[in-house]
């Protein structure tokens, strides 16, 4: 009854702070997010603002202040500039740390800043600027809470003495919300603690030997999972980027593309190439929609050169003195040659294959969209590995890497189907075909996708250094190949 | 006083029929949402709420539209507030909504906390559940029955955890008795003694647990052991059996809705096409994954089959008959491959065939898409366990069990069959076949293993529902999951058992 009589008295005049807070958990984080003009970037800021409050609850460290407090606060804050009316406002509040989001539209993206800045000497670690685009605007909120998130690594609990028991307990400021509840929990500088009973907010603890006086802070050294907390938006921004880049959003809007996608790969392809040996690969592509598509002519020749090796290297290798077909055996026609012709001939398929997922993740590339599966990315380029040669590393566009699992894995295939009378050479090709076989089904499921346009949007805010190899067109035609490593910072 | 006039206004619901001052207090504080569009939905999710929370009987509800109007007109939407004022308007257990809108469909969270004595605030359940965005989007209809769905389920999920505190009260000839009009149920309790209380603007505190007590069908306590219980003293119960009733009798009506035909005509049918559909299963399955875009129950159908259309394809390929033309030996497994092709051609397929189009319609009828035909038959069900492996479980949309009985059961038969089959070895001097066979001991250990397995599985089909959830509940309270840890020492199998506040 209390609380609600102080709720309803404080709106007849103006609302202080004091009286409104509710077993308050910490002084808490203010977030401003700066007021724009535009009824887009308004709806967008609320949005921001929601989100960011989501952030810091689910983190249980930093309580937000509620919007009217917000509205309370600047009614008295002064300061020269707008950052100044930010801090005094913040300081009214009595925060331990105050958020400025600041949006703005730039052409076809939006850009965010973010400025996180600690009042408290011990949240220091806390303060941070930041800036984000996207040209996806509802991943604006998302990429701020993720960052906001990540910026709660390594704070423990910090919670007040709110009041002593007769019994020698105390009141504690925390409770079910940072993460504490009934137990023995250890306490920096102070052993043990047991928390008797817990609340949402509050708890009630014991010290023995007592324990610190009202006021004191007791630092429970218990931290935020903020992989898992962020994983979370991180997710959200995966699927608003799918929604808007995948194929059945932006090529074959109507349509199931993932059907469609089977369809050519599994019909339109090997129909096309039976037509047109590799280049219908290419022409099959326009089956997913493409616009104005082009050909890569690096990827026809190298599927080309591949296709017709299949065909000719058994006439090749015997001088032309051996039969064409491989169901047909002469003298000069070894077993083992007829068992690598028939290998050959049986992998074309493959080969139009991988010529066909090559040529896609260039027009997926040049389109700026992504493939049908991609929300199921890493297991479906783990099977396309599994039934192509490097085909998981084609969906997820790295090319390079593509050719160079499908080149090896035929090679160990010819070399094991010929060697396959030979015990001891035959089995060693053929666990080494099986080692590079998993190792190609592992990488595809592990690789990060090749997609600009993804990448763009998900590019993680602290992410690990990370190792890239794949070739790129360069603006004035020509070809870059590209080793090295990408590190955000 | 305006706050006066809105306490009043608040408690009057609270006060309108003679018993409510001693029933516990619930209210809904209201969906949040963050999108316009959400606005109304979140609207008749709270509604729902409400209505869940009104129809387990348990409560006196604060009126919803009343205390969202209050709470929102003193800035009073964030967790604390509103914790702080159940807290001073003597609820007992508040509910919290939120409705997310996002790419991949529309995620439905509750959150519900106890007020009193055990919880002082906390939260003590959490429900999540994600209803995927389809190919065409759910009408108004069918997403005023899919609110209505998850709020009793969260309602039902939250009573079956809630505990709320029933004081002791003496009837003035020394008896005690619990008081209100609370029903508990006779039986022996744990006595909770209220412990100091806290200082004022702190509503934490801790109670002792004094011993137990015995309480019979007058709710007087009969048995107090060392516990000497007196007056104020107070024990835990539940309230969860109207909600899970009035849960289950949802499930009902649900069933009732999106099933067409149930019964005993469907399980005729099934039988009449049985042999058709095992026959036409290594086509007819693929196809109809496809057809209906599961590509998930198409790779797992193409990684879990081949193993068995392997064994059927060698069996038909190399017949005895053909080996015994040709007067040569027939091997024990080769005359086994062959039964067992016959016994996929005839029944063995069926599961397959089931799940690829049974998977759809169960679907479809989880979303509310209309009365669909062929499934929702327990007769039905229980036929398809009894003939084929995990038919049963395929058939109610229980994909994984499917998968596990499928295998088990084939494995067994294959084993039995290979017991059971004759070695045919020729003979050149008399021209003839002698035929042998294995000692019966194996068999008979197979044949046991096998009816055992038919016993627990019709068992478990009969034990368990339709998969028509709408959505998949990611957040419960508690959830096991099988995982695999990395550290320094390598990979470790292990099982999490996770329990979330």
């Amino acid at each position: 009854m209390a609380a609600l009589l102080t709720l309803a008295v404080s709106r007849q005049s103006s609302i202080l702070a004091a009286e409104i807070r509710v077993n308050p958990p910490s002084g808490g984080v203010a977030i401003f997010v700066l007021p724009v003009p535009d009824p887009a970037l308004g709806a967008l800021s609320a949005e921001t603002a929601a989100v960011l409050r989501e952030a810091f609850e689910r983190c249980g460290r930093l309580a937000p202040v509620e919007e009217h407090r917000l509205r309370w606060a600047f009614g008295g804050a002064r300061g020269g500039s707008a950052i100044d009316v930010y801090e005094d406002a913040a300081r009214r509040l009595d925060v331990d740390l105050y958020m400025v989001v600041e949006l703005r539209r730039l052409g076809e993206s939006y850009r965010a800043t973010m400025r996180s800045i600690p009042l408290r000497e011990e949240l220091a670690a806390m303060e941070r600027t930041a800036a984000f685009e996207s040209r996806i605007m509802i991943n604006i909120p998302q990429k701020l809470a993720a960052a906001a998130v990540m910026l709660h690594r390594g704070v423990p609990v910090s919670a007040s003495v709110l009041a002593r028991l007769d019994d020698g307990s105390f009141i504690l400021g925390a409770g079910q919300w940072h993460g504490v509840g009934r137990g023995q929990w250890p306490v920096s500088g102070l052993g043990t603690m047991e928390i008797l009973e817990s609340g949402r907010y509050e708890s009630v603890a014991r010290i023995p030997g007592g324990g610190p006086g009202i006021g004191s802070k007791i630092i429970i050294p218990v931290y935020p999972d903020v992989r898992s907390l962020s994983r979370r938006y991180e997710t959200r921004i995966s699927e608003n980027t799918i929604a808007r880049y995948g194929a059945g959003a932006t090529l074959l809007k109507g349509t199931d593309a993932r059907k469609r996608y089977i369809e050519g790969a599994c019909v339109i392809n090997p129909g096309g190439n039976a037509c047109l040996p590799v280049y219908g690969a290419f022409l099959a592509t326009g089956y997913l929609g493409f616009k104005d598509h082009r050909p890569d002519v690096s990827g026809l020749a190298v599927s080309g050169s591949v296709l017709a090796l299949q065909f000719s290297l058994v006439p090749f290798a015997t001088g032309f003195s051996a039969r064409f077909f491989p169901w047909e055996r002469d003298g000069d026609k070894s077993r083992g040659m007829q068992r690598m012709q028939y290998f050959l001939w049986a992998s074309s398929p493959l080969t139009v294959s991988a010529a066909y997922l090559d040529q896609l993740a260039v027009q997926f590339s040049r389109s700026g969209t992504l493939p049908p599966f991609f929300e199921d990315r890493n297991a479906f380029a783990a099977l396309c590995s599994a039934v192509v040669p490097g085909g998981g590393q084609f969906y997820k566009a790295r090319r390079l890497a593509g050719w160079g699992f499908f080149l090896s894995e035929m090679s160990l295939g010819a070399a094991s189907a010929y060697y396959f009378g030979e015990k001891t050479v035959g089995g060693a090709l053929l666990g080494v075909l099986g080692a590079v076989k998993l190792a190609d089904i592992a990488a595809a499921f592990f690789m990060r996708a090749g997609y600009d346009t993804y990448n763009r949007e998900t590019a993680a805010d602290d992410a690990a250094p990370v190792p890239f190899l794949g070739v790129r067109e360069s603006p004035d035609g020509g070809k870059i190949t590209m080793l090295g490593v990408s590190l955000h910072y | 006083m305006r706050l006066s006039a809105a306490v009043a206004v608040l408690l009057f619901a609270a006060a309108a029929r003679p018993a409510i001052a001693a029933r516990p207090v619930a209210a809904v504080a209201g969906v949040e949402t963050k999108s316009p569009r959400g606005r109304s939905l979140a609207e008749m999710f709270a509604g729902s709420l409400e209505a869940a929370l009104r129809s387990s009987g348990a409560f006196d509800q604060i009126d919803r539209e009343l205390l969202a109007d209050q709470l929102s007109r003193y800035g009073c939407d964030a967790e604390p507030c509103q914790i702080g004022f159940a807290r001073s308007a003597g609820v007992s257990l508040l509910v919290r909504g939120k409705l997310e809108e996002r790419a991949g469909g529309l995620g439905f969270r509750v959150e519900a906390y106890g007020i009193d004595a055990p919880y002082f605030g906390r939260m003590l359940y959490r429900y999540s559940v994600d209803v995927p965005a389809g190919t065409t989007a759910p009408g108004a209809k069918e997403l005023g029955l899919i609110c209505e769905e998850h709020a009793i389920r969260a309602v039902a999920g939250a009573l079956s955890v809630f505990r709320i505190p029933v004081p002791l009260s003496d009837d003035g000839q020394g008896v005690l008795a619990v008081s209100g009009s609370i029903r508990v149920k006779a039986g022996e309790y744990d006595l909770f003694r209220t412990g100091p209380t806290a200082p004022t603007g702190h509503a934490v505190r801790v109670d002792e647990r004094i011993g137990k007590v015995r309480i019979d069908l007058r709710g007087s306590v009969t048995g107090a052991g060392s516990a000497g219980p007196r007056a104020g003293d107070y024990v835990l119960t539940g309230l969860g059996d109207d909600a899970a009733r009035t849960a289950r009798l949802h499930r009902a009506r649900k069933e009732e809705a999106v099933f067409q035909n149930p019964g005993y005509s469907d399980a005729i049918m099934a039988a009449l096409f049985s042999v058709p559909a095992s026959a036409s299963m290594p086509l007819m399955a693929p196809l109809g994954y496809y057809r209906y875009g599961d590509f998930e129950g198409l790779c797992l159908w193409a990684a879990n089959a081949a193993p068995w259309l392997y064994l059927e394809a060698s069996g038909l390929l190399r017949r005895p008959s053909e080996l015994r033309k040709d007067r040569r030996d027939v091997p024990r497994e080769t005359s086994a491959r062959y039964t067992f092709a016959l016994y996929m051609l005839g029944i063995g397929g069926v599961p397959l065939f089931v799940d690829a189009f049974a998977h759809r319609y169960l679907h479809d009828a989880s979303l509310y898409g209309g009365a669909q035909p062929v499934v929702g038959g327990e007769p039905t069900a229980v036929f398809l366990s009894v003939v084929s492996g995990g038919g049963g479980h395929f058939y109610k949309g229980h994909r994984y069990w499917g998968y596990l009985y499928f295998h088990l059961n084939n494995a067994l038969v294959y084993s039995v069959l290979r017991e059971y089959s004759y070695s045919w070895r020729y003979n050149a001097g008399t021209d003839s076949y002698r035929k042998s066979r294995e000692d019966e001991g194996r068999l008979r250990l197979y044949l046991g293993a096998l009816g055992a397995v038919k016993v627990i599985e019709v068992a478990h089909v009969l034990l368990i529902g339709h998969s028509i959830s709408a959505g998949r509940v990611t957040e419960e309270r508690f959830s096991v999951a099988p995982e695999l840890l990395y550290d320094d020492r390598g990979f470790a199998p292990a099982l999490r058992i996770s329990y979330r506040f």
